[in-house]
């Protein structure tokens, strides 16, 4: 029934009053000519006078309803004009309309075309701000174009300026840009085959044991080295003195251990904030950005939770439009001390050193040996110290460096 | 009284009324002879076979078209008068 609501009004309809004796002809009589009519209504005037109201279309009632009025001896009244063309005609003479709606719409379009907000997501606070810092550098700011963004370009301008970070993702969507950075370890260069190289040591360790296939060895076995020290060198010293020193590229599988630690506060004692159950929730309009509203408008609690969950209006082809509101639930909280079991919390800390331990492994090392220390501190707290001793190959190769005096 | 003539509905083909009823507020009637008598309490349809009665409470002709009225409100009463006497 909407869409025939809707196809009236386009077509534009006309609402009469039919008034006289034989009221029920002229509908007849309209029938058989094929007029349409629709809401039909009977009703009695002030003085009992019985009239019919119904709405026609508005071709029907401009060319043919006369010569039926006529012939049933009817008197037609027009109550209203509706429809698409009437409102059209009466809206023409009220300029400032038309000038507000366009210029509604145009704004709209415009700030809707604009960046308004850049999110950095990433794996800790540093990198988050220097990718802004970046990012704003290269002139993107809230207030920039979208369609001027090239997203390619800021991905590739982090990852050169940023040495940790190894994957950029930039999206954007509708007036908000997301960034989100991933880092990680770059691999070294390789070094050619044919080009002289070191082989340092990746982290502190003791060597255990060493096959050197080509270079110069530097470390004895059961020395400890530091990061960065040299193992063995690509610059080889011949025995004989008036040979000159070779320049090889080294190989050398150095094998050492290494130990990894962690250490846990054990708390006997933890205060918790746990939710009483009650609260409340307030509600607040998003426009471009701004939170309208003032602070804390329904919060009445003394101690309290936040939860804040931003949305905006997404049109179906993902667009979203920076018109939104936020939702905020203060959920009271009650601070509780809890006592924990002594051999409880040592067994719970235990297995938080260990797993912290378990991160910091490199692969393809060979746990040989693993420690548990229980710390009584003078606190009156106990601490849990976790040590894993492995033995894995330490060498790295890099370029040769070579000393200018020799 | 037969209920197809050559395998048609005999409704369509004698042109007798068609009523269907959605509870009590809403009547479709298709294969009408035009309106005798309409308020807010009655319509009085003129049919084939005689005069169709609906009685009731704020009664509007949602749509009235040469085959087809539809009528909406609170329908107590659908009832025949002055039935034309048929040989079959």
């Amino acid at each position: 029934m909407v869409f025939l609501d809707l196809w009236n009004y386009i077509r534009g309809y006309v609402v009469i009053k039919v008034e006289g004796i034989r009221a029920e002809r002229f509908v007849n009589i309209c029938l058989n000519r094929e007029i349409g009519i629709w809401d039909f209504e009977s009703e009695s005037g002030d003085n009992k006078k019985h009239w019919y109201k119904m709405s026609l279309s508005r071709k029907d009632f401009t060319k043919r309803v006369r010569p039926v009025a006529f012939k049933s001896q009817c008197r037609v009244k027009v109550l209203e004009r509706r429809g698409l063309v009437f409102d059209v005609k009466k809206y023409k003479k009220r300029k400032l309309i038309i000038i507000g709606g366009l210029s509604a719409c145009i704004a709209f379009y415009i700030l809707s075309s604009l960046l308004w907000s850049v999110q950095v997501i990433g794996p800790n606070e540093t990198y988050e701000l220097d990718a802004k810092k970046i990012i704003s550098d290269m002139g993107i700011k809230p207030g920039v174009f979208v369609k001027n963004i090239n997203s390619k370009k800021i991905a590739d301008n982090i990852i050169l300026k940023q040495n940790n970070i190894t994957w950029v993702g930039v999206t954007i969507k509708g007036t908000r840009m997301y960034v989100s950075l991933e880092d990680g370890v770059r691999n070294p260069g390789i070094i050619p085959r044919d080009e002289p190289c070191d082989i340092i040591a990746s982290k502190d360790a003791i060597i255990k044991s060493y096959i050197v296939k080509e270079g110069e060895l530097r470390v004895a076995k059961g020395e400890s080295v530091l990061k960065g020290q040299v193992l063995v060198s690509g610059l080889v010293n011949s025995i004989k003195e008036d040979i000159l020193p070779r320049l090889v590229h080294s190989q050398a599988d150095i094998l050492a251990r290494v130990w990894y630690n962690s250490t846990v506060q054990v708390e006997l004692d933890i205060v918790k904030n746990v939710n009483t159950g009650r609260q409340s929730k307030d509600k607040k309009l998003v426009l471009f950005g701004l939170v309208l509203g003032n602070d804390n408008g329904k919060n009445k609690y003394k101690n309290y939770n936040v939860i804040e969950i931003q949305k905006y209006l997404t049109l179906p082809n993902g667009y979203e439009v920076p018109i939104g509101f936020k939702e905020i639930t203060y959920l009271e909280t009650d601070k509780i001390s809890i006592a924990l079991d002594g051999d409880e919390a040592v067994k719970q800390a235990k297995i938080k050193a260990l797993r912290d331990v378990e991160e910091k492994l490199s692969s393809g090392c060979e746990i040989i040996d693993t420690n548990l220390e229980i710390i009584d501190n003078q606190m009156g707290g106990l601490q849990v110290s976790v040590s894993v001793e492995c033995i894995e190959n330490i060498g790295i190769k890099v370029e040769t460096v070579l000393d200018q005096s020799k | 009284m037969k209920h197809e003539i050559a395998g048609l509905p005999a409704e369509f083909i004698l042109g007798l009324p068609n009523i269907s009823l959605i509870g009590n507020n809403k009547i479709d009637i298709i294969n009408h002879r035009g309106l005798k008598n309409y308020s807010e309490k009655k319509v009085v349809i003129s049919s084939k076979i005689g005069d169709l009665n609906i009685e009731g409470d704020k009664l509007l002709i949602k749509e009235i078209s040469s085959e087809n009225i539809k009528i909406e409100g609170n329908i107590s009463a659908v009832s025949f008068t002055n039935l034309r006497h048929r040989s079959d």
